[in-house]
């Protein structure tokens, strides 16, 4: 009976943070009229429980669906050539291994801001409940939260390399098993991240920020191995034969990576019926019962110990008596927008995945060039030879335009909804203020614009210094980099203006909304467009006129095109969609 | 006694004073307390140390006779609070809410949708508890905390400034609902910054300023106390004076410690042997 009724609290404690982290449901009943595009926002009737969760999950399905796709096509195809080498339990280990990474990068902010800094603690801690009952619920929460992820990670890529293997069914069983123990490898990272993160917030003023930036690094250090295996997996690219060289000389690195996720290897082994695999797959669950004990002993002792203060302190600073000339408003509103963008939760992550993802596309083939070349030194050798023209080969041209958009999205996904992360009550009190919505408006349009802008500079840095003689190609590719970044935020503002979601208590739950989704689709839709026009331009046209000029006019016209349809669109609304924020 | 707090002591990290010194007090079965200070006296500091939200430094608190530090489960389940701040659960329904709290109370779900149907009669949420909390105003808002606080019949209610944002008439129904409560045996423990309303409500008030006690008596002794002072009067004119005592103690301390100090030197100076001596 006791048990029972124990078994009752913790489900209904694990249904609780669910319903809790899951957006709001708006009201479908009520019909809207045409040009009511904000909606009957003073009563909203609840949707069902299971409509909730189904969006909840809809949501995530779409935001991991892309890279799980990409990835599964990459499966399928080095399935057979690794099949024949003999490596491709190790390749498809190493593959799910970047996927591990990448999951528990994702999952990392919400396991810190769950376990250790959820703003229900006082909440919870009034009720009849046990510190571990509480423990227990919200572990059980981000199990079955990270599940899902983990599911769509790597449930594609397991099955593509299987098609791509012709395995049998018994392995495609073995390897469905694989995504439900991932989940605990992700919080076992995670809290052993959370050792010195919460050792460093506890010690330090301003909390928020401090967490927000440590957790930011720790994922961009995930991402390096991620790196690493997109370098020694794409090589060349081109040839199957140049390809098939790199990946027989890179046999002796993954066959060792792969010994790092040894559950995951263990498990693949098993699916492709190895000799030995039975034994590796008892030593497994060796190490996942002394993972899960691990975890859960550091994450009690860190959750006993940690704070849910994360305001900061109030500290009286001494001003200075500078005479300093007053600054205009729009300067004044773009600054507050700076430091408002970089307090977002989530965004500082966002911001350095940004700026690493453009790497993932240009970083094989330029790695392969500069081999070919024998050397960075020779790059420049040649350059110079040949009179300071542009030596940069054309699948690198077209590959550029490609990589600087996807990293324009990515970095845009921390200002997808610029107006509804102020929230009702601060555009309320901002319009209290001297300041009109325009201005308001257009300094976040321009803050946007200039952090964009910014965050592309490592990657076109790092491009100038591996293919250092581009001149034209330069400006051509600051251009476009402008156009992409101008056309990605003026789609941000025409989606978020439109229908902006003001009523929210977690900023994050308005990035789960689907509506916030929509930016990042079409930017990723304008940034794969970029290849299929400028690969082929750059190739063939520089066969035939030695020159890029066809493909810088081309690529620029067509993103002019695609910057000027969603913004005059914006133009042509934004009066309309002003006065109803302010109506 | 429904609550006893015994020599309670509260200081905050890396704050230099105590937010709470060594206070006691207690309250008895069928009472109405008022808990009244000025803000940052320690009011929400001492409220949230009995349910248990903040640690205690030193000190016991007792909850209808079990000791808080070892019965936790058992003293929380005797208690009722509500916060003084919005529950920040704009995601779920009024009824999931409370559907939650009285899942942690064990209550059954007969007792839960019984009482359900009063309170939210009571207080004319009948109608909203399926809507989002988030389309809520601030008063319903402060409503559906009270109704989960309620939900299990706790002995004793601790509420932090419960009528902030009430209507009248819900302002009315909860006064009201806090009498029967008490008539019942049961007790009730508020802070409050509405002096009238703790004057007509309360059996007895207690006055926390800086950290400490300084009243502590029924609202019969309060009156004769007052004389031709309204309650807001005495309450600035006995805050002022402690306020007058405590800087006159700490200047008393500051001239000891000088004084000390000087004396300290002089012997020194004195037990010093001169040159000539040597």
């Amino acid at each position: 009976m006791v048990n029972k009724r124990k078994l009752n609290r913790m489900l209904a404690l694990v249904k609780f943070h669910f319903l809790t982290s899951m957006q709001g449901a708006d009201n479908k009943k009520n019909k809207k009229r045409k040009d009511d595009l904000l909606g009957a926002d003073t009563a909203f009737a609840s949707e069902s429980i299971a409509k909730r969760i189904f969006k909840y999950f809809a949501a995530i399905f779409f935001s991991f669906i892309f890279v799980a796709v990409m990835l599964a096509i990459q499966g399928y195809g080095s399935a057979q050539m690794a099949l024949a080498q003999g490596v491709f339990a190790e390749n498809l280990t190493v593959m799910m291994l970047a996927m591990l990474l990448m999951s528990t990068m994702f999952g990392l902010l919400m396991y810190s801001n769950v376990m250790y800094y959820d703003k229900k603690a006082d909440f919870l801690n009034v009720l009849p409940i046990s510190k571990d009952e509480i423990f227990w619920s919200k572990f059980a929460f981000l199990y079955v939260n990270q599940a899902p992820v983990a599911m769509i990670l790597f449930l594609p890529l397991a099955y593509a390399s299987a098609a791509g293997a012709k395995l049998g069914a018994g392995s495609y069983f073995i390897l469905t098993i694989i995504p439900f123990f991932i989940p605990l490898i992700s919080l076992f990272v995670s809290t052993i991240i959370s050792l010195p993160l919460n050792y460093i917030v506890s010690k330090v003023k301003k909390k928020e920020f401090t967490k927000n930036l440590i957790l930011g690094i720790f994922s961009a250090l995930m991402l390096i191995p991620v790196i690493v295996f997109m370098i020694f997996s794409g090589g060349g690219g081109e040839e199957e034969e140049q390809m098939a060289n790199i990946q027989a000389s890179m046999q002796g690195v993954i066959r060792k990576a792969a010994y790092v996720a040894y559950p995951i290897y263990a498990f693949v082994k098993a699916a492709l019926f190895m000799e030995g695999s039975g034994m590796m797959v008892l030593y497994t669950l060796i190490i996942f019962i002394a993972i899960t004990i691990i975890t859960i002993v550091l994450s009690k002792l860190l959750y006993a110990k940690a704070s849910t203060n994360l305001e900061d302190v109030v500290v009286a600073k001494k001003m200075k008596q500078e005479k300093k000339p007053v600054k205009g408003k729009l300067a004044v509103l773009v600054k507050r927008e700076e430091k408002r963008l970089l307090k977002l939760p989530g965004n500082s992550i966002n911001i350095i995945i940004g700026m690493l993802m453009p790497f993932f596309m240009i970083v094989p083939s330029m790695f392969s060039v500069v081999k070919e070349a024998g050397g960075i030194a020779n790059i420049y050798k040649i350059a110079i030879a040949s009179g300071l023209t542009n030596t940069v080969s054309s699948v690198s041209m077209g590959m550029y335009f490609f990589a600087i958009a996807m990293a324009v999205v990515y970095v845009n996904i921390s200002f997808t909804v610029p107006m509804s992360s102020e929230h009702r009550v601060g555009i309320d009190y901002l319009l209290s203020l001297p300041i009109s919505l325009e201005e308001l408006v257009k300094a976040k349009f321009i803050t946007n614009l200039k952090f964009s802008l910014l965050f592309n500079i490592p990657i076109m840095l790092f491009f100038l210094a591996m293919a250092p003689i581009l001149k034209l190609a330069f400006i051509f590719l600051l251009i476009n980099g402008a156009l992409v970044s101008l056309a990605s935020i003026s789609i941000i503002y025409l989606v978020d203006l439109s229908k902006p979601y003001l009523d929210w208590t977690n900023v994050a739950e308005i990035r789960q909304k689907f509506r916030a989704n929509i930016p990042l689709m079409i930017g990723l839709l304008i940034a794969m467009l970029q290849l299929p026009i400028a690969l082929p331009i750059a190739i063939f046209t520089f066969q035939i006129f030695h020159s890029y000029a066809i493909l810088y006019l081309v690529i620029t016209v067509f993103n002019v095109i695609l910057f000027l349809i969603p913004f005059l669109l914006l133009k042509k609304n934004y009066k309309k969609y002003i006065a109803r924020l302010q109506a | 006694m429904i609550l006893e707090v015994k020599n309670f002591s509260k200081q905050y990290q890396g704050q230099p004073v105590k937010a709470v010194d060594d206070i006691s007090f207690a309250i008895d079965s069928g009472e109405i307390v008022g808990f009244i200070g000025p803000n940052g006296a320690g009011k929400s500091t001492t409220i949230k140390a009995i349910v248990g939200i903040n640690s205690i430094d030193s000190g016991e608190i007792y909850v209808d006779g079990l000791d808080f530090s070892k019965y936790t489960i058992e003293a929380k389940q005797k208690m009722g609070y509500v916060p003084d701040e919005a529950l920040p659960f704009d995601n779920v329904t009024g009824r999931e809410l409370v559907h939650f709290v009285a899942s942690m109370y064990d209550v059954s779900n007969e007792d839960r949708d019984a009482r359900l149907v009063d309170l939210a009669k009571l207080f004319d949420m009948t109608g909203v508890l399926d809507k989002l909390i988030k389309s809520y105003s601030h008063g319903m808002k402060q409503k559906i905390a009270v109704i989960a606080a309620l939900i299990h019949n706790p002995k004793l209610w601790i509420l932090d400034e419960p009528l902030t944002g009430l209507d009248p008439n819900s302002a009315y129904n909860l006064k009201q609902l806090m009498h029967k409560h008490c008539e019942d045996g049961n007790s009730v423990f508020f802070s409050s910054h509405v002096l009238e309303v703790v004057e007509k409500l309360c059996d007895r008030v207690i006055l926390i300023n800086k950290a400490e006690i300084i009243l502590d008596c029924t609202i019969d002794e309060l009156k004769k106390k007052q004389k031709d002072l309204t309650l807001e009067e005495f309450f600035i004119k006995v805050t002022k004076e402690h306020n007058e005592f405590l800087e006159k103690a700490k200047k008393d301390d500051l001239s000891v410690e000088q004084n000390e100090n000087a004396e300290k030197k002089e012997s020194e100076a004195i037990e010093k042997p001169t040159k000539e001596e040597i």
